[in-house]
């Protein structure tokens, strides 16, 4: 039998699971070469050889500039938040690499790999979806979908409890909460489960916040009272700090079990032992857990829903063992909180089950595929238009947040000028009606209209959101044959060559021998790059004015971003808004192959219709790069200062160097004068 | 319906860590993980004030308070104390085993709910003192043990249920013959078994109760502190809390040595440190005679079955350390064939243990039996007697090792002078025809006999063993035509109502009737 194995995959922030389905429909956690369940999501660089688990994390104490970890926070930036071996690096290489790994272990596990399905919070928006799905691309991984973590770890709790099957022992509804505080993110999230039946209601969360920020809180705790006792700051050496979070992360541990520890601070040959209380931890991180209450009422609130009407309030994650978390969840809600899954696999075998029933309905086998998933979308979509109020530009919602997929919304919008010959669209996703605080995930444009269009004609725009998350944008013009088709496919967003190059380089045969030849790509100078890119003054959309340029030319490096921008080359520039260059540091702009369709030959109907025009000048929402410009140049008097201050420091030290040595060895130093 | 059945659970207590099982609704076994995340928790208590703490967090206290922490205490199940002294208090290993058992039950309930009936495994190799004090151990952390079976065996069973053999379907006609050898933390069993069908035979066992992993460690400890000794001249072994620290990374450096060829151990004392590198081929020769030993009786066990190599079918391997390579070579050289490691190495006697349990539940619900386990005996069991010939105490055995269980024997000794009223009948397990050199049981007496016996007046002595490996005896003086059922009066055991106030500290639980 040549039976498609579901295999899921927890890609997570600091530690990372595989889970797969055996023959006899049980779910089954992969154990890595090392032995153990838990591969940590760390990346070692080696000089000859790619590292991931806990050897890289081990190294993270010595050669802490080669290695990665917690990525996945970087995942929507264009690179990671420090260059390795002097090379930056998108953020999906690195996670290809841990993907990788754990590719090699599914093949030594089940001796082949089959198509996997990966999951990742709830509230990463369609970018970073997209770039998970790229890194799986680049570990030579077949996607199957991309799940979200909580509805992921409802799976594996409806599997316990027999709600995967319409026959299964519970015939009652249960609404349960699902409270997914992992690694370093953290997601909130609400389902429905029923037999046969698991649907999404409403999900919130937060991509910045896990139990690394308790961990950097309690290393900031020890780091100072070393400083306090010794002077030295080991946050300023990056092998000490990373040596003080790993004491810190084992003091947390300890202090789940335990109401004191004590963590060691060592640097350049002093120690200090801190101790910790329980009680310390918890008011150092109170904000952090107010955080994480705060999401958690606000999406009770958003679904209308009070404690009262949940039935269990599922932990997830493995920061949901802190004793703190539980008491709050236990204060807030009256409810005992949940313990029934393993927080740290349920969301592998989460993602195996949905695997399954993936791969079920694939083959048609209803009897397998007896339970529904309904999901909804966390991030409202929309695309960018000119208020006629005001004037300004704003973000008009298509699909708002937490609507069931799959979904589907039609807007009226018109255009701005007579005679306008091009329609720039813009999809953002976001909740803010200021376009520059969302996330533009996507461009495309309608060209060539016909000449004499008056002033305000419709234009109508289609969102459609499957459940896989995938959405086609579709603009149609009325009365011309112009229309505008954008599939924001998870497959595309990065360009084909790009994942192309990235994967050779990731490996795609086996065994780790492959890795080397990444390291030369990745660490040696065979970068691809993108040619519009690369070069700025060459390209033909860049725009023309407006200073952006030094942001522009921090795009250089890898081209993996680059912008398929073939088939608007031949436009007029002016009739165009500029292709936006990426934003150093700031999210992504991923424009995706636009195919504006030119059709002669219209009859063009004259009629007003008062809607809101889609702007399509040469004006631009300002964008903010999060990343600084580098900075020109110093001021010259503040040169001159330095300069000035730099002398008059060496003069002083070699002075005060002579007589010390004058005084300690009189007859080898005479005084020169 | 479901939720309210008993769930069927089985405890893996072993030398260094543990492992907790249960079946689910479809009957098929999965270990728990503890509140910490893990499937194994480290078998260490820390006692630390009035607190007490089992599991990785004592296991890593350790290293800064090792006098207050209690490791390996399977290694002294049997004794009356435990080898250490804890906060100026001498424990019963056991009460150290229960105190395990209790943060085992406690995070087990915490996902299946409340619980009381258990299977515990034991090594084979147990004998029957060690079994009682794991029961009472049980009996202490609130626990009802519905059994108590052999690691090898449950092994096996697991084994067994991942082939399919547990079904009707998938039950193999052709018998398999099945070499289990198992190599725990603390412990070394190895048992050579019959599957026939559903059925478990154990053929024969054999094994070291006192060569485990930990062994490998020490040796680990040695060529590090030695190293240490000649750079820095000082010992780290000396102080209790730089060993214990240096044992952390030795064991950590053991795993290491699994997958690569070379580990490095960090080592602090005195102020002074070092960087210790040590090869896999280094470890292996400080080793060889650990693995030796492992392989004699693994020869040893395999001709007490009356086998040779060609007949055994499977060479299943069991317990964390034999990930060493050093073990598959060493196997694989001794028997010709490739050693079998497809059961989880860590998991599979918890997981076993939890089909037994399911097995005696479904049993109790008046359900047939889906699988059958016949045990041997690992010890042979006798009396002490006095040889008439030389007057020296000889070990009369009624019970050889080896003999399939549930037995009774019988054996007639007879009185020593005229009119003798009491008889005491010390029970021995062991070997050796020398009454010294086996290990005492215990003793039960038989009191006013008939007046006016005469000399070698006939004694009948009949021992009952049972598949758990607990013994009751019985005495019979034939001319008296009186039956004597006698409770035996185990060496190092502890009372009833110490077990009671144990059992009342530890889980808060009342008394039971409980033997």
């Amino acid at each position: 039998m040549t039976r498609e194995i579901p295999i899921g995959i927890d890609l997570g922030t600091t530690f990372s699971a595989v889970s797969y389905i055996d023959h006899a429909g049980h779910t089954l956690v992969i154990r890595n070469a090392e032995g153990e369940i838990l591969t940590p999501s760390v990346v070692l660089f080696g000089e000859n050889e790619v590292i991931v688990g806990k050897e890289a994390r081990n190294a993270a104490a010595v050669q802490p500039d080669l290695v990665a970890q917690w990525v996945k926070r970087d995942m929507g930036s264009p690179f990671y938040t420090r260059p390795i071996h002097g090379q930056k690096l998108p953020p999906e290489v690195i996670q290809g690499c841990i993907l990788r790994k754990l590719k090699l272990d599914i093949q030594r596990t089940l001796g082949r790999v089959d198509r996997v399905v990966v999951t990742v919070p709830a509230y990463f928006d369609e970018i970073r979806r997209k770039g998970t799905a790229d890194a799986a691309e680049m570990a030579g991984l077949k996607i199957l979908d991309i799940v979200n973590e909580p509805t992921a770890a409802a799976l594996a709790f409806g599997e316990t409890l027999g709600y995967l099957s319409p026959t299964g022992a519970p015939q009652k509804e249960m609404t349960i909460f699902a409270y997914d505080l992992g690694g370093g993110t953290f997601d909130a999230t609400l389902l429905k489960l029923a037999p046969g039946d698991i649907r999404t209601l409403a999900t919130d969360g937060d991509v910045m916040l896990g139990g690394h920020d308790w961990d950097l809180r309690l290393a900031d705790f020890a780091a100072d009272a070393f400083q306090k006792q010794h002077g030295l700051d080991p946050r300023k050496n990056p092998a000490a700090m990373n040596r003080t979070l790993a004491a810190a992360v084992e003091a947390k541990h300890t202090l789940s079990a335990r109401v004191r520890a004590s963590l060691r601070v060592e640097m350049a040959g002093r120690a200090s032992e801190v101790q910790i209380t329980r009680e310390q931890l918890e008011e150092m991180t109170a904000d952090l857990l107010e955080r994480t209450s705060y999401t958690t009422r606000q999406l009770l609130a958003a679904a209308g829903l009070e404690w009262k009407d949940i039935d269990r309030l599922l932990l997830v994650g493995g920061s949901t063992r802190m004793p703190m978390v539980v008491n709050a969840l236990r204060r807030m809600s009256g409810l005992e909180p949940d313990h029934t899954v393993n927080p740290d696999e349920a969301v592998a075998r989460g993602a195996a089950l949905y695997a399954g029933y993936l791969l079920a309905k694939e083959s048609g086998d209803v009897r397998k595929a007896a339970f529904e998933i309904t999901n909804v979308n966390s991030h409202s979509l929309g695309v960018e238009g000119i208020d006629p109020d005001t004037l300004r530009k704003k973000n008009f919602v298509l699909i708002p947040r937490n609507t069931s997929l799959p979904a589907k919304a039609t807007e009226r919008f018109s255009t701005k000028m007579e005679g306008q010959r091009s329609i720039v669209l813009r999809v953002l996703e976001g909740e803010s009606t200021i376009p520059g605080e969302c996330t533009a995930i996507g461009r495309t444009a309608i060209r060539d209209l016909p000449a004499g269009l008056i002033k305000g004609w419709p234009i109508d725009v289609t969102f459609e959101y499957g459940s896989n998350g995938r959405l086609s944008v579709h603009a149609v013009v009325p009365g011309t044959s112009h229309e505008a088709k954008l599939d924001l496919e998870r497959d595309s967003g990065m360009t084909r060559e790009g994942i192309e190059q990235w994967k050779r380089s990731v490996g795609e045969a086996a065994g780790f021998n492959s890795f080397e030849s990444m390291l030369q790509d990745v660490l040696g100078i065979n970068i691809p790059l993108a040619p519009s890119i690369e070069n700025p003054e060459a390209s033909p959309l860049r725009a023309p004015t407006d200073g952006r340029s030094a942001g522009a030319t921090e795009c250089s490096g890898p081209g993996v971003r680059a912008y398929d921008s073939a088939p608007l080359d031949d436009s007029p520039a002016e009739k165009l808004s500029p292709i936006p260059p990426c934003k150093p540091g700031a999210s992504a702009l991923r424009t995706f192959a636009a195919k504006p369709q030119s059709l002669a030959g219209a009859a063009p109907l004259w009629e007003e219709a008062e809607h809101i025009p889609v702007e399509n000048t040469v004006e631009f929402a300002p964008e903010k790069p999060n990343g600084k410009p580098p900075s020109a140049g110093m001021s010259l008097s503040r040169v001159l200062f330095n300069a000035i201050g730099f002398a008059v420091f060496s003069a002083f030290g070699l002075a005060l160097g002579y007589a010390i040595l004058h005084y300690i060895m009189p007859d080898k130093f005479k005084w020169p004068w | 319906m479901t939720r309210e059945t008993i769930p069927a659970v089985g405890i893996d207590l072993g030398t260094t860590f543990s492992a907790v099982a249960k079946l689910d609704e479809r009957g098929l076994p999965l270990t728990l993980v503890n509140a910490e995340g893990d499937h194994l928790t480290p078998s260490v208590v820390l006692f630390d004030g009035d607190d007490v703490i089992v599991g990785k967090e004592a296991l890593k206290a350790i290293a800064v308070e090792a006098p207050r922490v209690a490791e390996c205490s399977k290694r002294d199940v049997g004794h009356r104390a435990f080898h250490k002294t804890l906060q100026g208090k001498k424990y019963p290993p056991e009460v150290i085993e229960a105190f395990i058992l209790d943060k085992l039950r406690r995070d087990a309930q915490l996902q299946i709910g409340p619980f009381s009936k258990v299977v515990i495994t034991v090594p084979a190799y147990f004998d029957e003192v060690r079994r009682k004090a794991t029961q009472d151990a049980g009996y202490m952390a609130g626990f009802e043990v519905l059994d108590i079976i052999n690691e090898p065996t449950a092994a096996a069973v697991a084994f067994g249920f991942q082939q399919g053999y547990l079904n009707e379907e998938g039950s193999t006609s052709e018998p398999q013959h099945v070499l289990v050898y198992d190599l725990g933390g603390g412990t070394f069993d190895v048992t050579v078994m019959e599957i026939r069908g559903t059925e478990f035979i154990a053929l024969a066992t054999d094994g070291d109760v006192r060569l485990g992993g930990y062994d490998w460690d020490q040796r680990l400890v040695d060529i590090a502190a030695e190293s240490f000794l000649r750079r820095h001249k000082f010992d780290p072994r000396e102080d209790p809390i730089a060993a214990g620290k240096l044992w952390r990374e030795c064991e950590d450096a053991k795993r290491t040595l699994s997958v690569r060829s070379k580990a490095a151990v960090a080592c602090d004392h005195k102020g002074c440190s070092a960087r210790i590198e040590i090869t896999r081929r280094q470890f292996e020769e400080a080793t060889l005679d650990l693995l030796d030993r492992t392989r004699f009786t693994t020869a040893q066990s395999l001709k007490a079955a009356g086998l040779d190599w060609s007949d055994i079918d499977r060479l299943l391997l069991v317990g964390g350390s034999i990930r060493m390579p050093m073990v598959h070579a060493m196997l694989r050289q001794l028997s010709g064939k490739e050693p079998d490691a497809s059961v989880a190495a860590d998991e599979a006697v918890a997981l076993g243990a939890s089909l037994h349990a399911g097995l005696i539940l479904a049993q109790r619900q008046g359900n047939p039996p889906t699988f059958t386990i016949k045990n041997v005996n690992s010890h042979s069991l006798g009396v002490v007697g006095v040889d008439p010939l030389t007057g020296r105490r000889r070990n009369g055995t009624l019970i050889p090792r080896n003999t399939p269980l549930p037995v009774t024997a019988k054996r007639t000794f007879k009185t020593r002078k005229e009119n003798q009223r009491s008889i005491l009948v010390e029970i021995v397990e062991g070997e050796s025809p020398s009454a010294d050199d086996c290990t005492r049981i215990g003793k039960c007496s038989v009191r006013r006999l008939p007046e006016n016996m005469p000399a070698q007046s006939p004694v009948d002595v009949l021992f009952h063993y049972e598949p758990n490996g607990r013994l009751k005896v019985r005495v019979i003086v034939p001319g008296a035509d009186r039956q004597i059922a006698t409770e035996i009066v185990r060496e190092n055991s502890l009372a009833k109502e110490h077990l009671d106030g144990w059992r009342k500290f530890i889980c808060g639980l009342e008394p039971t009737e409980y033997r």
